[in-house]
């Protein structure tokens, strides 16, 4: 909004000419982070207060240790402030006729209001929505999304085709994998999505990875969305991308306010609403800017997760009937031998830190 | 005239249970209205396609599978072409023949009849009625989805009618032949040569033969022929090209050459394929063994004869199970349920103890006054004519007029109470068989774990409940599906199931290989590691200790999977009693040596704590004490305290400064949940914990 006021003016009144400032990506990002995470601080509590008012409080999920007895009847459901915060900032500084964007925001609201209903029901129901019914909603976006992505002049990839793969320390696309691609764009969506989700059992564990890893992504979007630096990094150029960055600024200022809450012991949890709508976001960033395989290093943490869960669940438990990890999803393995919460929570933010410094480091060694 | 020039259009079969009362009702539509027209719709393959014509019915086909369940996509992907293919021939046959009534005697026939007829009426097609028939306690699930449709229902069992809506449901019982009930032995005693004054046992299972009955009838024979006063009848059933392979004949001969039997007592014993008159037969006898499809008990309850009950296992529902269970609880029969044996090919069967069913049968025999007492209780179950029933309500259906009263209810429980009989049937108990039936091994232990609640079983569920849930209990220790098979360890531990012992150390003992596909993943073996785990759990509550199950114990602590281990070893503390641990406290100690996993360690030090009684332990535990680990530290100082409660050791030299004291754990407690508490102490409320 307030980009189409400042070229408004810009364009029609001379004295107010440094409105140019806003122009500038770096310049709005800052803001962008700066609004959502004060928006959180400011009406966190009242939303909190609202969320625990009509009813959205956490039930007692076994965990058989004693720490999470005592956290029934938390507030649930927290990532409706996320994404609440995330929509306001953008919408006053982000482009709004940017196609990037447009893709990234329908994936929030999508995976955010998938996870709010989920929340809703087991907050009310004690049940939430089947896996299938939501694994199935999932790929209904995932799908569309890859027929737009892969359809004809859907983005303005430059001279990579849609198709094509990037791989980190390699400076052009290594293979066009064609309709593979397709496949691969619903893999990558389900697969960080849930990821998120799982690793969001923990006060502020998931907060701090997600805005670690859009950080990272934020800086890449900047860095492909600008021609000098794409260039001077062997980079391709994609125009337009710059404004992801804002978007994930945004993002990043959103979780660090949210961790303001949720932070041990916590006063809010994300429920599914929030950690799926983050989950899907972090996505959209890895495809459109065709970093995928980036995430296993900037989202190391959330690959150890999901994949925990899924060799626990599907060949352990199902087909081996026997546990291979303690317990799974990772976090609940080492508070199983002993660790407190909050120092599992911490030594996984110092993991995801040096994951995320790992994964600027590749800009350069390509 | 009323009924003139109907059509009535008949359906259902598959199985001789569905044929035959379809027929029944079929004659005595025809005696009514002898100008009415019939046509009967069946499977080519199946045995209404040689017995409806033989009646003189004409038949049509169409195309049906059962309903295979949700397990394979290609199971269900041709169930669902051929019930495409059954309703498209089906509707073809009701636009030509255009019936007035459909009668959907169940059996998945009836499903694509059913289902066209509804959709043809949905479209106002045709205008004819839909009349289902149930016979079975729980409906199979095709007639449950039919029942939405179906202008009237009419169900056997009363307790069956929760399942189809209220308002268009009716008891009609179920429909048997007039002979049956209604004839006398005639000559038929003297034909077969049993003798005038003794007591008649008459066993006989499907038409095809049930082998449980069949076996255990054979080598039960000596027991019960040495009674002079006994004459066993037994109708073997007759082989049919069956997928199953069962030759009755054959297989009974080799039964009945296990067991020696005196020639002088086989006089006693008349063994045949098959009885056309059977109501003679039930005239004479005196007490019944069976198979609990519905038929045969409709049959055996109208010539009011006791019956031991055999149910058929693994059907759908388990439908067999229950109406034997029901009748049982109705006081008119005994249920003996099926247990599960190891062929001596490997393969698992279904079989009954002969020497059980020999005393159960005996004993029922020399008690008169039971057997009285069981026939009466017959009297009260008796529903006035089902035939006429269900052929009233038919042509009042037909009629638009408001079919028969319900006959069951009320009526029922004042029969009971004049004739002085204690009911102990009531809505909700037999609710809970009903509701048990239809859940699949994950339900059902879900449903007693949320049901135990730290009880004793006895004290939440009757004998015969109890009887129920061991039965499904043992079938699934012998499943050959790992998941099904724990389910079954895990309910023989919640149920303290007594018997399951020998399956349970049968179980831990058995060290097969898993496959090398599950080895290369990690797995060990066969018997996987959650059922060892499970069953060491199991044998724990049930708490029955034996030297056997010590020495089983004792090897798991080498088990390959950690849980093993640690469950071992928790077993060990709780079964292993202060006596005789001189091999367990070893054993433990050896663990602690060489055990490289926490939980483990833990474990192993919690119960050798509690039962060691040399004072040499307290070496192991000050070891731990150095431990890196916080847990295995909290564990030591646990054992050493509770060797010092147990008087074992006086006063371990605590070097208090080189007992590493932090961890990177704590226990946080909310102080408004503290401020919390004291308030509801000081109000009297007990909070929740």
């Amino acid at each position: 909004m307030i980009y189409l006021l400042s070229k408004y003016i810009l364009s029609n009144i001379e004295a107010l000419s440094f409105f140019r400032i806003v122009n500038y990506v770096s310049f709005r990002s800052l803001a962008a982070a700066v609004t959502s995470f004060l928006l959180i601080i400011l009406f966190g509590r009242r939303v909190i207060n609202l969320l625990f008012r009509r009813g959205m409080r956490d039930s007692i999920r076994d965990y058989g240790n004693l720490s999470s007895q005592s956290k029934e009847g938390t507030p649930t459901m927290g990532g409706i402030i996320v994404i609440g915060a995330v929509l306001i900032s953008t919408f006053l500084w982000n482009d709004p006729t940017n196609r990037f964007m447009h893709y990234s925001i329908a994936a929030l609201l999508w995976f955010g209001f998938l996870g709010a209903i989920d929340d809703v029901k087991k907050a009310k129901q004690g049940e939430g929505v089947s896996q299938g019914v939501k694994l199935l909603l999932q790929l209904l976006f995932a799908a569309g999304f890859g027929l737009l992505y892969l359809g004809p002049g859907a983005l303005p990839l430059g001279d990579v085709a849609a198709t094509e793969l990037c791989l980190p320390f390699f400076k052009n696309p290594v293979a066009d994998i064609g309709l593979l691609y397709f496949p691969f764009i619903l893999f990558v969506i389900l697969a960080i999505s849930n990821s998120v989700n799982f690793a969001d059992g923990l006060d502020g564990l998931a907060v701090v990875p997600v805005a670690m890893t859009t950080a990272v992504y934020g800086v890449f979007a900047y860095i492909i969305g600008n021609r000098i630096h794409a260039e001077s990094l062997l980079f391709p150029h994609f125009v337009g991308t710059s404004e992801l960055m804002i978007l994930a600024s945004g993002t990043a200022g959103a979780c660090i306010g949210f961790l303001w809450w949720n932070s041990y012991p916590a006063q809010v949890f994300l429920g599914d609403a929030g950690s799926q709508a983050l989950g899907a976001l972090l996505a959209m960033f890895a495809i459109l800017l065709k970093q995928e395989f980036l995430f296993l290093i900037c989202g190391g943490i959330f690959v150890a997760e999901g994949a925990s869960v899924l060799i626990q669940e599907k060949i352990g438990i199902n087909r081996l009937g026997r546990r291979i990890f303690y317990r799974a999803p990772l976090h609940h393995t080492f508070q199983h031998v002993g660790l407190a919460e909050t120092k599992v929570v911490v030594r996984f933010w110092i993991i995801s830190l040096i994951l995320a410094l790992l994964a600027l480091g590749t800009l350069k060694i390509r | 005239m009323k009924g003139r020039g109907k059509r009535y259009l008949l359906t259902g079969g598959g199985t001789g249970g569905h044929v035959y009362p379809t027929l029944a009702i079929a004659d005595r539509l025809k005696e009514i209205f002898p100008e009415a027209e019939f046509l009967y719709i069946g499977r080519k393959d199946k045995i209404e396609a040689d017995l409806v014509p033989s009646k003189g019915y004409r038949i049509k086909f169409v195309r049906s599978l059962p309903y295979p369940g949700f397990h394979s996509i290609k199971d269900i992907t041709g169930f669902l072409l051929n019930l495409a293919s059954g309703v498209f021939g089906a509707m073809h046959i009701l636009l030509t023949f255009r019936p007035s009534a459909v009668i959907a005697v169940g059996g998945y026939v009836a499903a694509p009849v059913a289902l066209s007829c509804a959709l043809l009426k949905k479209l106002r097609v045709i205008r004819c009625k839909l009349f289902l028939h149930e016979q079975n306690s729980i409906p199979g699930k095709m007639n449950q989805l039919c029942g939405r449709w179906a202008d009237l229902i009419g169900v056997s069992f009363a307790d069956s009618a929760r399942f189809f809506p209220t308002e268009r449901v009716r008891h009609v019982g179920y429909p048997i032949r007039r002979e049956i009930g209604n004839t006398n032995s005639g000559n038929c005693r003297m034909n077969l040569g049993i003798p005038a004054d003794g007591k008649v046992v008459f066993a006989f299972g499907a038409s095809q033969g049930a082998r449980t009955i069949n076996r255990a009838v054979a080598l039960a024979l000596p027991q019960l022929l040495a009674d002079e006063s006994v004459s066993v009848i037994h109708a073997t059933g007759k082989a049919r090209t069956a997928p199953s392979g069962y030759d009755p004949a054959t297989d009974t001969d080799r039964h009945l050459a296990r067991v020696k039997i005196p020639e002088e007592h086989l006089k006693r014993y008349i063994r045949r394929e098959y009885f056309h008159n059977i109501e003679e037969v039930y005239s004479l006898t005196d007490l019944v063994i069976t198979r609990g499809g519905a038929g045969s008990l409709a049959e055996i309850e109208k010539c009011r004869l006791p019956a031991i009950v055999v149910p058929k296992s693994d059907l759908a529902d388990d439908h067999q199970a229950i109406n034997a269970l029901m009748k049982q609880d109705n006081g008119t029969a005994v249920t003996l349920l099926e247990n599960v044996e190891m062929d001596l090919d490997g393969r698992t069967v279904e079989c009954v103890d002969p020497g059980k069913l020999a005393d159960l049968t005996l004993s029922l025999l020399r008690d008169p006054d039971r057997l009285e007492r069981m026939k009466t209780a017959t009297e009260c179950q008796e529903v006035s004519d089902p035939l006429d029933n269900i052929v009233t309500s038919i042509n009042s259906m037909l009629d638009n007029k408001s079919p028969i009263e319900n006959i069951k209810g009320e009526a029922l429980e004042a029969g009971y109470e004049a004739m002085g009989i204690e009911t102990t049937r009531s809505d909700c108990k037999t609710g809970k068989w009903l509701s048990w039936a239809a859940m699949g091994p994950f339900g059902l232990l879900r449903s007693i774990e949320d049901q135990a609640d730290g009880l004793a079983p006895e004290d939440i569920y009757r004998p015969i409940e109890l009887e129920y849930l061991y039965y499904r209990t043992r079938k699934l220790l012998r499943n050959p599906k790992w998941q099904f098979r724990n389910v079954g360890v895990k309910m023989a531990g919640v149920l303290r199931y007594k018997n399951a012992l020998s399956d349970l150390k049968r179980i831990l003992s058995d060290k097969r290989k898993a496959s090398p596909g599950a080895r290369l993943l990690g797995g060990d073996f066969l018997q996987v590691g959650f059922i060892r785990r499970n069953a060491v759990t199991s044998i724990t509550l049930i708490g029955i200790v034996d030297d056997e199950i010590v020495k089983i114990l004792l090897e798991l602590l080498n088990d390959p999977y950690y849980e093993v281990r640690t469950k071992a070893c928790e077993s060990i503390g709780h079964l292993c009693s202060e006596d005789d641990q001189g091999s367990a406290t070893t054993g433990l100690e050896s663990l602690l040596a060489r055990e490289r996993v926490l939980e483990v360690n833990s474990a192993a030090l919690a119960a050798l704590g509690k039962i060691t009684s040399n004072p040499a332990s307290a070496d192991t535990f000050q070891r731990f004490l150095q431990s890196g680990d916080w847990i295995l530290r909290e564990a030591a100082l646990h054992g050493l305290t509770s060797m010092v409660e147990r008087k074992i050791i006086k006063d371990p030299c605590l070097l208090t400064n080189q007992i590493l004291l932090t961890c990177p754990q704590f226990h946080p407690v909310f102080p408004l949940r503290v401020a919390l508490s004291r308030l509801y102490r000081r109000i009297g409320v007990r909070s929740k914990k």
